[in-house]
């Protein structure tokens, strides 16, 4: 399993990449100016209100396994970007791009998220 | 320039205090707004930025949607582009009360128009809030925000500034991440469906967090009697018909948070509403002495939404499947469920009428130590 990787993003090319969806909260928990990419196993899924939630297991250099933590919009934003509760099934190997939580707890609000088979969800 | 966030606000926020010897005092450079009160009504203490502007400055607040998402954040501090005077806030009418209003419409229409389920109009349809401005709200409004400021009462044009000053710097308090009810003007912004018979109209709404149901009584039953009156989430409706235009008023309504601005328990409003094709055109025109100079009326607009897929029509939502159930009531040593009281950190204050007050009061002193402990840049 691939390990995490944090991406620096520089200037206002980051504005370019896919809109957030509506949320009901702020979003300032979340550090705008990274992006970081994790590969791991999908744990569980939460199809619910007002957020939808992912959760990954990662392991880190160590080899140890840490439980991320990813929000995602609410269902009917879900839908409309193809994703169903049953879109990730709990095993699935999945490549998630997130805006990480600032203080550092192993989390964040997805940007795109890679499919066991491919497909890239935005 | 860039839209910031986390850090790259922080960096910002540095930035345009580093202005406050340069140029004039702003609402992005101001140490101290409660001071500024003499700079509440001047346009240029917003630098003409309207509230939507000035909100769309923090990251993915979601108020409104239209706001501070991603790809359409603002510069925090950035010259906006409000035109004072662009729209008329204030309510057309010579009317001094809510009920004065509508008995005058009512008298108008003669006691309102007698129909069957035969005649009324087909309101059928899932409908949305299309652009437009919203009374409570202020949505969309190109007026500077300081017109807005100008249509409030002291005190609560000292809130509106602390709401839009904490919200454009990522600290927006909304009902939905407390798991709290979106309130009165929320039953109106979200309304999806709407039921219509001889005696009563239903409206139903939801967004993803609540949901929104209002009953108005066109029985001529009237409201209930005062001596039985109590502030209400969504107030206590009644109306008529007007041929096939539908005149509601409004009392008993719960004061809570509007969006842009407050309302407090005295708020009675008038609501009128009839359908143009596939519109639903309406107003409403808000009646609070304690929030507002004069009355306030602003458009509606619904529009019949087109999406029709089964996966996507309305839903029961609550915000607890996210957000847990309340810490109020618990498991106690012994067994039973309890209950939480004052002196217990994790009591929720069923007193504090201004939830969100409390919450920017402790946000401003939390973030004011906070850019005061950065390093200096």
């Amino acid at each position: 399993m691939r390990k995490f990787t944090i991406i620096r993003l520089v200037g206002a090319s980051i504005f370019g990449i896919g809109v957030s969806a509506q949320a009901h909260h702020s979003h300032a928990m979340f550090d705008h100016d990274q992006e970081v990419t994790i590969t791991g196993k999908v744990s569980d899924m939460a199809f619910t209100n007002p957020h939808v939630f992912l959760y990954v297991d990662v392991e880190d250099e160590q080899g140890k396994v840490v439980k991320y933590w990813i929000e995602m919009s609410n269902i009917p934003n879900m839908i409309r970007r193809g994703i169903g509760a049953k879109t990730f099934e709990i095993g699935d190997v999945v490549t998630v791009n997130m805006y990480p939580l600032r203080d550092g707890r192993p989390g964040g609000n997805y940007n795109t998220i890679v499919g066991p088979d491919g497909r890239i969800y935005d | 320039m860039r839209a910031v966030g986390s850090q790259g606000r922080y960096v910002t926020v540095a930035l345009a205090m580093l202005c406050t010897h340069a140029g004039a005092q702003t609402i992005f450079t101001t140490e101290n707004f409660h001071a500024d009160d003499e700079l509440w009504t001047d346009p240029a203490y917003y630098l003409n930025n309207t509230v939507d502007e000035i909100r769309g400055m923090a990251l993915d607040t979601y108020v409104d949607g239209a706001s501070g998402q991603l790809g359409s954040a603002r510069v925090y501090g950035g010259e906006g582009t409000g035109q004072v005077g662009a729209r008329e806030l204030v309510s057309p009418y010579e009317f001094t009360s809510a009920q004065q209003h509508y008995e005058a419409w009512r008298a108008a229409a003669r006691g309102g128009t007698a129909h069957t389920s035969a005649t009324l109009p087909d309101w059928s349809g899932r409908w949305a809030l299309r652009g437009g401005a919203f009374g409570g709200t202020f949505r969309g409004t190109p007026n500077p925000a300081s017109d807005v400021a100008a249509l409030l009462t002291p005190r609560y044009r000292e809130y509106f500034v602390q709401n839009i000053k904490a919200t454009a710097e990522g600290r927006p308090w909304a009902p939905g991440a407390f798991c709290l009810p979106g309130g009165f003007i929320r039953s109106i912004t979200e309304m999806e469906e709407i039921i219509v018979t001889p005696e009563r109209v239903w409206t139903l709404g939801a967004d993803n967090a609540s949901n929104y149901i209002r009953r108005i009584y066109t029985d001529d039953s009237g409201h209930s009697d005062p001596d039985f009156a109590y502030p209400k989430w969504h107030g206590e409706s009644i109306g008529f018909w007007d041929g096939d235009a539908l005149v509601v008023h409004t009392n008993q309504i719960r004061g809570w948070y509007g969006g842009y601005i407050e309302f407090t328990d005295a708020l009675e409003t008038v609501e009128r509403y009839r359908r143009v094709g596939d519109r639903l055109e309406g107003e409403i025109t808000l009646y609070d002495a304690d929030v507002f100079v004069r009355p306030v009326t602003e458009q509606l607009l619904f529009g019949l939404d087109t999406e029709t897929r089964p996966e996507l029509r309305p839903l029961f939502n609550t915000c607890s499947d996210t957000n847990g159930p309340s810490n109020h009531v618990y498991l106690d040593e012994q067994g039973f469920l309890n209950e939480r009281l004052p002196d217990d950190p994790l009591y929720w204050d069923v007193t504090d009428t201004r939830p969100w007050g409390t919450f920017y009061d402790e946000s401003d002193a939390r973030y004011q130590r906070y850019r005061q402990a950065q390093p200096a840049r």
